[in-house]
């Protein structure tokens, strides 16, 4: 096994206490012994600081990534426990939680998995049974496809239209700007009053590639 | 740590997590004999002084207001055994200063007047967990006894018959209402006996173990619970906890209802050695078949079909669950009204019945049990009944703190 590999296999040991004491139904799965275990049981909804409390139980299987600390653990439940007509979930039973990009920035900030859990997990539950019982999401939705991942730029920049995203992160992804120039969002003002703090923010980050990505999945296929 | 368990020993352990603790109900019994013993020596005082309601029946379960359980409630009753002529509001006054002139009392007593009866509050000054209905009453009228023993389906208990003093809270005004507590209550020990006589055997040895009484000798009889009694109790638990925070709540079955009609079916349809989730499933499959009754103009005499008829509606549409021992009485009187909102509200409560049941005999892995019981009996209920089964522990509540839109990828 890879130095990393043993590294993300200990901190996941590590952290499945802490989560099995909010979630005791979970057990870690680690029959081998080696590689990086996964954890699977029941998840328990059972909310306090919500509109509408549920209490259930969902089967699921949580698969840490060998690069634990960079990229978030997959999630999945079976697939005939959510109603056939729900959007958000793929066929092999993988919860779409977030746009990708976002559930990485939100994971770099902290990789803990009882975070993890509560910021990404049970809201998706939660959202799933209150979308079922009044045909609306308790915390908004992500627009399907690539609107999604636009939509998520549009929360980080302040804008409302695609070509100022693209225009942004081809500045992110670029030779830096000079202080007097124009924003690349059209705005007109100069850049060090415009977006000049998010672009240097996401230039210095270390969620760089993840934006350079995504700055070539948007002008691929637009 | 176990993972399966049978539906019978869950449904025990629920029914009597829901029921008053021995020691508690002893706390009880001691406050309400003391307070007989005191109104009955007051001034020109209440002769017959007894208990009424579900503690009497012994279905007694704590109340569960606002998503929360809250304290025991008993009601007692204090027949003055005088004329009507005292004045519904002079009985209810002269009860009042009857309990303002003792210094214990008065120091009890709530300030709110109630609808029938004035409430000692022992819960807020810290005596017991409960609080205790003075429901002060005179006999009922001879002549009216006579008219009534000619028509009643159980004479012997007409002679208990009461009228209990009356508030209306809108108008400030006070009228009598006929009651019959007592013959209710004797007419359910009649049925429920020979369910006991199978309980009690088991029952005994735990009580003494458990150090409430010092020896057999000692146990009261009503600090048993057959396996009707713990029937009765689920379903009043059930109803609390399905209807609560629904926009129907008012609409809820009363629980005189519960208990008259799982009483007659027990009668009827049950055998004393049967358990309690027989007897429950014995009680789920005769209401059910009630159902048709919204759809069907007149059931009640069709003579072909299986049911017994607990349940009956009239010719003008207006529903009937006599009071098996006022014959004047009729339980489900406002059933009609808009639109039969009580009577459709009682039907989504027996399919919720019928529903939680299947659930429950179907997930005997703790897991998947745990979800329709927390629904059904309330969670804390629930997470008490797991601990003291051993059953995997229940999670705290979680806050969570959501940063989740849910997305889409169309492409996968």
């Amino acid at each position: 096994m890879t130095r990393n590999g043993e590294k993300s296999r200990e901190i996941v040991l590590q952290q499945f206490g802490s989560l099995m004491a909010a979630q005791p139904l979970l057990t870690l799965r680690d029959e081998d012994g080696i590689g990086i275990p996964t954890i699977g049981g029941d998840l328990v909804l059972h909310t306090y600081n919500v509109i509408e409390v549920y209490n259930y139980m969902y089967p699921i299987q949580i698969y840490p990534n060998k690069m634990f600390d960079l990229f978030a653990p997959i999630v999945r439940t079976k697939r005939d426990v959510i109603s056939a007509d729900y959007e958000h979930i793929y066929y092999n039973g993988e919860l779409c939680l977030e746009v990708p990009t976002k559930v990485a920035i939100e994971w770099r900030k902290n990789p803990n998995l009882l975070t993890f859990v509560n910021q990404l997990v049970l809201p998706w539950f939660y959202s799933y049974e209150y979308y079922m019982r009044h045909k609306q999401y308790p915390f908004g939705v992500r627009e399907h496809g690539l609107d999604g991942w636009f939509q998520l730029y549009y929360d980080l920049f302040e804008v409302s239209s695609s070509e100022q995203v693209i225009a942004l992160l081809r500045g992110v992804i670029s030779a830096p700007y000079f202080c007097h120039e124009k924003c690349p969002c059209g705005s007109g003002k100069t850049y060090s009053e415009c977006h000049k703090p998010q672009i240097m923010g996401m230039k210095n980050s270390s969620n760089y590639s993840l934006y350079k990505q995504d700055y070539e999945r948007f002008t691929r296929r637009t | 740590m176990k993972t399966i368990i049978e539906t019978e020993e869950m449904l025990q352990a629920i029914s009597e997590s829901i029921d008053i603790s021995p020691a508690v109900f002893q706390q009880a019994v001691d406050h309400y004999t003391k307070l007989g013993d005191y109104l009955e020596q007051c001034e020109d005082g209440y002769p017959s002084v007894y208990v009424q309601g579900s503690f009497r029946l012994g279905t007694v379960i704590r109340p569960f207001r606002n998503g929360k359980d809250a304290e025991f409630d008993i009601d007692i009753v204090a027949d003055k055994k005088c004329s009507k002529g005292i004045g519904a509001g002079g009985l209810k006054h002269d009860m009042k200063r009857c309990l303002e002139s003792s210094p214990v009392y008065s120091r009890l007593l709530s300030p709110k007047e109630g609808r029938r009866s004035w409430r000692l509050d022992y819960a807020s000054t810290g005596v017991g967990d409960f609080h205790i209905d003075v429901l002060p009453c005179v006999p009922e009228e001879k002549k009216v006894i006579e008219e009534m023993l000619r028509n009643a389906e159980t004479p012997q208990l007409v002679t208990f018959a009461v009228e209990i003093a009356h508030l209306d809270k809108k108008t400030g005004t006070y009228s009598w209402k006929h009651s019959n507590p007592d013959g209710y209550g004797r007419w359910f020990d009649s049925i429920n006996e020979q369910f006991l006589e199978v309980a009690i055997p088991t029952q005994r040895e735990r009580f003494v173990n458990n150090h409430v009484y010092a020896s057999v000798a000692q146990i009261p009889r009503r600090a048993y619970r057959s396996s009707l009694q713990r029937v009765i109790q689920l379903l009043k638990r059930h109803r609390d906890c399905r209807f609560a925070g629904k926009a129907f709540y008012d609409d809820r079955p009363i629980s005189i209802i519960i208990t008259t009609l799982c009483c007659q079916i027990a009668r009827d349809l049950a055998r004393s050695e049967m358990s309690v989730s027989e007897v429950l499933d014995v009680v789920v499959e005769e209401l059910k078949r009630y159902r048709i009754l919204l759809e069907k103009e007149s059931y009640g005499n069709s003579s072909n079909d299986s049911s017994r008829g607990y349940i009956r509606v009239k010719d003008d549409g207006h529903w009937n669950i006599p009071n098996p021992v006022d014959p004047r009485e009729n339980f489900a009187d406002r059933w009609h009204e808009n639109d039969n909102a009580k009577a459709i509200a009682f039907f989504q409560w027996i399919e919720w019945l019928v529903e939680d049941m299947k659930l429950l005999s179907k997930g005997k892995e703790s897991g998947t049990s745990f979800r329709s019981l927390g629904l059904a009996f309330g969670e804390d209920v629930i997470r008490k009944v797991y601990r003291n089964l051993e059953l995997n522990p229940v999670p705290m509540a979680q806050k969570i703190e959501p940063i989740s839109r849910p997305y889409y990828d169309q492409e996968r």
